[in-house]
């Protein structure tokens, strides 16, 4: 049998950012057939993203193709096209799953509508979009697909956001998937079913997919090979053999994440402290004063009253607990279960429909707008879509030295010299301080929110999935970070994960939503 | 963004725009003849374009070129001094009503959606006949205030918009000041807005300047705009076209390009 076509071909390609001196991505060589997968993984700041964007010509303003580049899709050479030809190929027969699925969505409509747009632009009838529509945010593992369709992007959760952004690439069937951390924000179960859909995209449509992660195992898993990028070059690329010989002790690296869950219980300090919200709802043994964080009897719905919304809509129901001074309280549940509303409600960005938000005995909903943003210097937040939470035009110390500013900690050179040294205490290169946000990688971002919650000296933090998008390498390194502030700072910290082991390792009692 | 269409703006549009920069700066100096200047009332008056007036000459035998050089800066001044005076107080409106939000929010829109409803003109005839001719800057004064509106609720919808994404909602949470919340975050988040709402409420000044100075209620004669120029033509516009046709001609040119640029700059917005 003769090998199956190649849907995807790229020679030299390389990427160099205005005013750089050093390209993103150097002689980059690449075949992917038809069905194939190739999984490719790379430290954060690698260039992961910057391949991606190159391979389905959307590159920020300002970056450079190296001269020789080539790219072809099937028979199409895409160096050669303008940008009437790219919006012809780019979502039919290319596409591309982003990474922080917030900014790729368009925020003033329903999901539903963005979907089935993909369809329209494309030619497909309007019937016929919708079925495809509904049948895609099935596929994706929504019950209830009608109701996910009406709702907006900031009503659905990081990983709904995601499995939508799924739906969408996946809609015309395209013969290439360039998907960037498509699984990051999901919780293993999710995962697991979008890793089936695509490999079943890849079976029934012959789709050519193109995997980036910095989860080995996972790309071990899913992928035919597994290249790596290094400083802009591909290298260590084994061949299938090699990925095939090393499957077994990546599964083994698996079952041991997975096995990790289980075992999360012994890690717990008492029994006392079983994860059920009755026990979550009481304070910690051995703390005597009041506790720094008391929801009480919380009900958040999105949905307003007047269009409709019952209590059928609530994300959370009567939801309970206390937080003591240095306490970690894990937060963990499957996608779409609250666990970002939860923060939200917390900072007082959505209003609860109904109880309180106690936060060292003052009723955060009684405050006036200046009282709260004096009292948010004790209440800092790392949110879920890091990168979307930043101003994309400021510099990282700029946007670090924000916090010290808004609070009146520190001002001028002062400022930014405590920025840098913010970003040096959570492993951010000084050199790299000046770098605009929207320059950067979503793991350098990650590690840019932390410093900058940080700032103003907070006395809890929640940290909403903070090591979802990092490298293994990273995560222990956040995971390491946040744990020396509960030691040294007295930090208390809300963590939201899905990261069962980070859970396990820093969180003794746990709130399952 | 390939970096094809990173291009901000064509050639042609930027030359366009370049010239009647040029012409606005530089349109008096380059008059052949002083522009109130009645050449020779007996001979000269109303004589169609030649090589010693490329453009003609009107009723009292003043050179149209030369008028029409020196309307320029009439025309397109009090324009620009409208359209900074709309959209300053139209982003005023726009962002104070979407900040304090409540029964303030809804009072102020209110207020915006009625004064929209007052048909322009009419109202810009009533201010003009009542207090009579006007200076300059006091005519785009009046002109900048009746045409805010639009401004203001875009801007607010803009900000209500912003208000709800991550970026802005992250400001908040680490606790930034309202003030520097609008100068670091809201205003370099609406430029691209706020420049469509510029340059339309330009599009919108420079026909509106223009019929009032042709009912002889804006630039005051002898001072010469697009819109006096055309009016000089009195009621026999096809005979004397050459009093007609150069300024309208550059009246639509301004406006169709004033529009152009607001679409670059919104498909700019959009792609970033």
């Amino acid at each position: 049998m003769s090998a199956p076509p190649v849907a995807l071909g790229v020679r030299a390609l390389g990427v160099t950012f205005a005013g750089a001196t050093h390209p993103v991505l150097d002689g980059i060589v690449l075949s992917l057939r038809r069905g194939e997968a190739l999984g490719i993984i790379g430290a954060s700041g690698a260039g992961k993203t910057t391949l991606a964007l190159a391979l389905v010509g959307l590159l920020p303003r300002g970056a450079r193709y190296a001269p020789g580049t080539e790219r072809h899709l099937g028979a199409t050479r895409l160096d050669a096209l303008d940008d009437h030809d790219w919006s012809t190929v780019r979502g039919r027969r290319i596409a591309m799953v982003f990474q922080e699925p917030l900014l790729a969505l368009h925020p003033a409509m329903r999901v539903g509508g963005q979907i089935a747009e993909a369809g329209r632009l494309h030619g497909l009838t309007a019937s016929e979009c919708t079925r495809r529509m509904r049948e895609g945010l099935e596929l994706m593992g929504f019950a209830e697909p009608d109701r996910i369709a009406a709702r907006f992007p900031h009503q659905l959760s990081g990983g709904q956001r995601q499995r939508v952004l799924l739906a969408m690439a996946t809609l015309m069937r395209p013969e290439v998937l360039v998907a960037d951390e498509p699984t990051t924000a999901l919780d293993p179960e999710r995962r697991d079913a979008v890793c089936d859909v695509l490999t079943r995209l890849r079976r029934d449509h012959g789709t050519a997919l193109l995997f980036i992660s910095h989860d080995t195992a996972l790309l071990r898993d899913q992928c035919d090979a597994v290249v790596a990028l290094r400083d802009g070059r591909l290298v260590n690329a084994p061949s299938s053999d090699a990925a095939a010989a090393d499957a077994p002790t990546a599964r083994a690296t698996g079952a041991r994440v997975i096995a990790a869950d289980p075992a999360a219980p012994t890690t717990r300090q008492s029994p006392s402290d079983a994860p059920s919200p009755n026990a979550a709802s009481t304070a910690a043994p051995g703390t005597a004063s009041a506790p720094l964080l008391r929801v009480e009897h919380l009900r958040v719905g999105y949905g307003t009253p007047d269009a409709g919304g019952d209590d059928a809509d609530d994300v959370l129901r009567d939801l309970s607990f206390t937080l003591a001074r240095g306490e970690v309280l894990g937060v963990v549940g499957p996608s779409g279960a609250g666990k970002t509303t939860l923060a939200h409600a917390i900072l007082r960005l959505i209003p609860p429909r109904h109880g309180r938000v106690v936060f060292d005995g003052t009723d955060l909903a009684t405050l006036d707008g200046e009282t709260l943003r004096t009292l948010r210097r004790r209440l800092q937040h790392v949110a879920q879509d890091a990168g979307a939470s930043l101003p994309p035009h400021q510099t990282a110390s700029a946007a670090v030295a924000e916090g010290l500013l808004a609070h009146g900690i520190a001002r001028g050179a002062e400022a930014r010299a405590s920025a840098v040294a913010l970003l040096a205490e959570v492993g951010f290169p000084a050199a790299r301080a000046d770098a605009r946000i929207d320059t950067l990688s979503s793991g350098e971002r990650q590690r840019i929110a932390i410093a900058r919650a940080l700032g103003p000296g907070p006395e809890l933090l929640i940290c909403d999935e903070p090591t979802a998008s990092l490298d293994p390498d990273r995560r222990a390194q956040v995971l390491t970070l946040l744990e020396r502030l509960r030691d040294t700072r007295g930090l208390a910290l809300l963590l939201i994960s899905h990261d069962h082991a980070a859970i396990a390792r820093l969180a003794p009692r746990v709130l399952p939503l | 963004m390939s970096g094809r269409s990173g291009r901000r703006f064509d050639r042609g549009t930027l030359l366009t725009v370049g010239g009647i920069v040029v012409l606005a700066l530089a349109g008096p100096a380059l008059a052949p003849y002083a522009p109130t200047e009645a050449l020779d009332p007996q001979r000269l008056a109303w004589q169609p374009p030649s090589g010693a007036h490329l453009f003609g000459t009107d009723g009292f035998s003043r050179d149209v070129l030369s008028r029409f050089l020196a309307g320029a800066r009439h025309t397109l001044g009090v324009a620009l001094l409208a359209s900074g005076v709309a959209l300053l107080l139209g982003t005023a409106v726009g962002l104070g009503a979407a900040l304090t939000g409540g029964w303030r929010e809804s009072l102020l829109m209110r207020c915006t959606d009625a004064l929209l409803a007052m048909p322009r003109l009419l109202v810009l005839l009533l201010v003009v006949t009542g207090t009579g001719a006007l200076r300059l800057d006091a005519l785009a004064l009046v002109l900048g205030a009746t045409g805010w509106m639009t401004t203001a609720r875009l801007v607010r919808q803009e900000t209500r918009r912003l208000l709800a994404t991550d970026a802005l909602r992250g400001a908040i949470v680490l606790g930034v000041p309202p003030a520097r919340l609008v100068t670091h975050h809201l205003l370099p988040a609406l430029a691209p807005t706020l420049a469509v709402a510029a340059t339309g409420a330009f599009a919108s000044a420079v026909p509106l300047e223009s019929g009032l100075s042709y009912l002889g209620l804006g630039v005051p004669t002898p001072l010469p705009s697009w819109g006096n120029i055309i009016a000089e033509a009195e009621s026999d516009l096809l005979r004397r076209w050459w009093v007609v046709v150069f300024p309208t001609a550059a009246i639509i040119g301004t406006v169709l390009l004033a529009n152009r640029v607001a679409d670059r700059v919104a498909s700019q917005g959009s792609d970033s």
